[in-house]
């Protein structure tokens, strides 16, 4: 497969750069091309490489110690992956890359990225952007599974609760309470009482529960097992 | 369970209670009643209500099951 050398303007790291580096990146470069269910490279693999997808679909997915997998993206045409290399020492790769459909890519030594970047302000600069865009992406996303997992807690706590000590009452519909204060959740559910009271407002605006001061009523019990099941979003 | 009495204020845990063999009817009608929490509170009228099942065919499915159970414990 022959490369044009201005089609890696389209990655993002290398959008600004001149020509004449382009073509050297594309002198360094080897094309792989692997089939769906192939891999780029493997987690834990010296990560003497960096690549540039230039066709096909790729998923970046890591392993725990115990087998679990989780993937952490996907990798479309024109992105820039594994490129750690370039900037730490004896790297490995911290994920594996495997392909979603036909895929080919750019792959070039790290060691000549790492050369290149000690006098192109525009590859450090490009690459910091692309760092911290994955490290937003990661607070995010971060901050997403802390709060949905104590929301799931602390519906969990309430509906057991309610299964326990609730009285059905007749409101706007079915609802159940419970003599409940805020201290009282936020114990049984292993948080604190700030947390709950900012869950509880936020449930409150929904119409999930309705909170007094020493009193929790639910209001759309099926709302609350949702969210306890983590099938609310 | 006496079929005529089958009301709409039963409470999903009463009617697992009288006829276990309802929790098919439940499962079939998609949902998430059969181990729930709150199932000592929701009356049918309830689950017909959140699920968006007629009331009438919920009831006509338990009433068919809870018929089975009575058939078979009668020795």
């Amino acid at each position: 497969m022959k490369m044009d050398p201005a089609d890696l303007r389209r990655v993002n790291v290398f959008k600004d750069a001149p020509e004449e580096d382009l073509k050297l990146f594309v002198e360094k470069g080897i094309v792989r091309s692997i089939e769906e269910g192939e891999f780029f490279f493997f987690q834990g693999d010296p990560a003497a490489y960096f690549y540039v997808l230039i066709e096909g679909r790729a998923k970046l997915l890591q392993t725990s110690a115990t087998g679990q997998q989780v993937n952490l993206r996907t990798i479309t045409e024109w992105q820039m992956f594994g490129a750690l290399g370039a900037v730490r020492e004896n790297a490995t790769y911290p994920a594996t890359a495997q392909a979603l459909e036909p895929s080919t890519a750019l792959a070039i030594e790290s060691s000549f990225l790492k050369e290149m970047m000690q006098n192109r302000p525009y590859l450090n600069i490009n690459l910091m952007q692309l760092m911290t865009s994955y490290i937003m992406e990661m607070q995010e996303r971060y901050r997403e599974l802390a709060t949905e997992r104590v929301e799931r807690r602390i519906a969990l706590t309430i509906l057991r609760l309610a299964a326990q000590i609730g009285k059905r009452t007749e409101g706007d519909g079915m609802t159940v309470e419970l003599p409940l204060t805020r201290q009282d959740v936020a114990e049984a559910s292993g948080t604190t009482m700030f947390t709950v009271s900012r869950v509880l407002a936020d449930w409150e605006r929904r119409g999930l529960v309705a909170a007094g001061r020493e009193r929790v009523v639910i209001r759309n019990p099926h709302g609350l097992v949702q969210i306890s099941e983590g099938l609310d979003q | 369970m006496n079929t005529k009495t089958l009301h709409t204020h039963l409470t999903v845990e009463q009617v697992l209670q009288e006829s276990p063999r309802a929790f098919s009817v439940f499962i079939r009608n998609k949902t998430r009643c059969v181990g729930c929490l709150m199932q000592q509170f929701c009356t049918l009228k309830d689950v017909a209500e959140t699920y968006q099942i007629p009331l009438a065919t919920l009831i006509e499915e338990i009433e068919h099951v809870s018929e089975e159970d009575n058939q078979r414990s009668i020795p």
